[in-house]
């Protein structure tokens, strides 16, 4: 804890703060964006049109 | 959760003891159908078209793909560009030009139920303007047969959509006190947002791509083919999140000052 003491000392409890702030907002967004990338890797569709004009055919998908 | 209703319903009457409410359906209303007509008439006019050819062996036009479609991703998405952040201008702003944030800020409640709360309640009005819209795609029933399955999509995609906006719009009202501010610098975010995937018409590389993916339009057409999309989904319960997640982070730094 000598460290913290250490900037505390200098800046104020403040910096500590903006900090941990920086780091937390980095890490929520840096999960949004690691999920999204994963599902946009494995992705699923439903097509829900009665002939299914939307996706591609099993005659396709086959190639 | 019972804390956090009772914020909703306290938001969603003030909506209707404000003007904002009856002017945001009002509008809202008007333009769908406005839109709503425009597009079955053109529909009729080129069915007869079709017909008086004899078809030529074309398959029947389908209502889903030649007016839900186009209304929905061609223009309600604009129209609800320039409502929604009419919708979440004052959740924070208000509190903060008349003082009760300071009651927010030091009430029993967490930060997170008040957000939720608030968020819930712009949710409620938004769904009376979904309700509007599948008003107008009932009238395709009564006249017509479209399908009732990709309706399901249709309203999903809707709802995902709003929620992003309004999400968002409810961060950029934590910054202000004037709520016109609030509006605008939501508006602006939004629209930009919007065409964040026009570059990808004459570029492919990967910065493009990433800013075509965060385009809040690329993810929309889908629902309103009828197709449910992960991504898709994943892409808008991310704007949500983030949205939630920023405003308390805003919320906290205004504690820090106050």
């Amino acid at each position: 804890m000598a460290w913290k003491n250490r900037i505390t000392g200098h800046f104020g409890p403040r910096i500590l703060g903006g900090a941990n702030f920086v780091l937390y907002t980095a890490a929520v967004v840096a999960i949004v964006v690691l999920a999204n990338w994963f599902v946009d890797r494995h992705n699923r569709r439903w097509d829900l049109t009665p002939d299914q004009k939307y996706s591609l055919s099993p005659q396709t998908t086959k190639l | 959760m019972r804390n956090v209703l009772a914020i909703a319903g306290k938001e969603l009457r003030t909506y209707f003891h404000s003007p904002i409410a009856y002017l945001v359906m009002t509008v809202y209303a008007g333009l769908c159908g406005f839109f709503f007509y425009s597009f079955a008439a053109t529909f009729v006019l080129q069915s007869f078209r079709m017909q008086a050819m004899g078809g030529m062996g074309a398959p029947g036009m389908s209502l889903n793909e030649y007016i839900i479609r186009p209304l929905l991703a061609g223009v309600l998405t604009v129209v609800l560009l320039l409502l929604v952040p009419l919708i979440t201008m004052r959740l924070y702003a208000e509190e903060k030009r008349s003082g009760t944030i300071e009651l927010l800020l030091t009430s029993p409640l967490t930060d997170l139920q008040i957000i939720f709360g608030k968020f819930l309640g712009a949710l409620a009005l938004y769904a009376m303007l979904v309700a509007i819209t599948f008003g107008y795609l009932g009238i395709l029933f009564l006249y017509g047969n479209p399908n009732a399955k990709p309706l399901l999509a249709n309203a999903l995609g809707l709802f995902l959509f709003g929620a992003a906006l309004l999400a968002l719009g409810m961060w950029f009202s934590t910054f202000t006190k004037n709520q016109i501010v609030a509006a605008v610098i939501a508006f602006a975010a939004f629209l930009l947002l919007f065409v964040l995937d026009w570059p990808a018409a004459y570029s492919s590389s990967a910065v493009v791509r990433v800013m075509s993916y965060m385009a809040l339009t690329t993810h929309f057409d889908n629902f309103a083919k009828g197709v449910i999309d992960l991504s898709d989904v994943v892409y808008y319960v991310s704007v949500v999140v983030l949205g939630i997640f920023f405003t308390a982070r805003s919320v906290d730094a205004l504690k820090g000052r106050a």
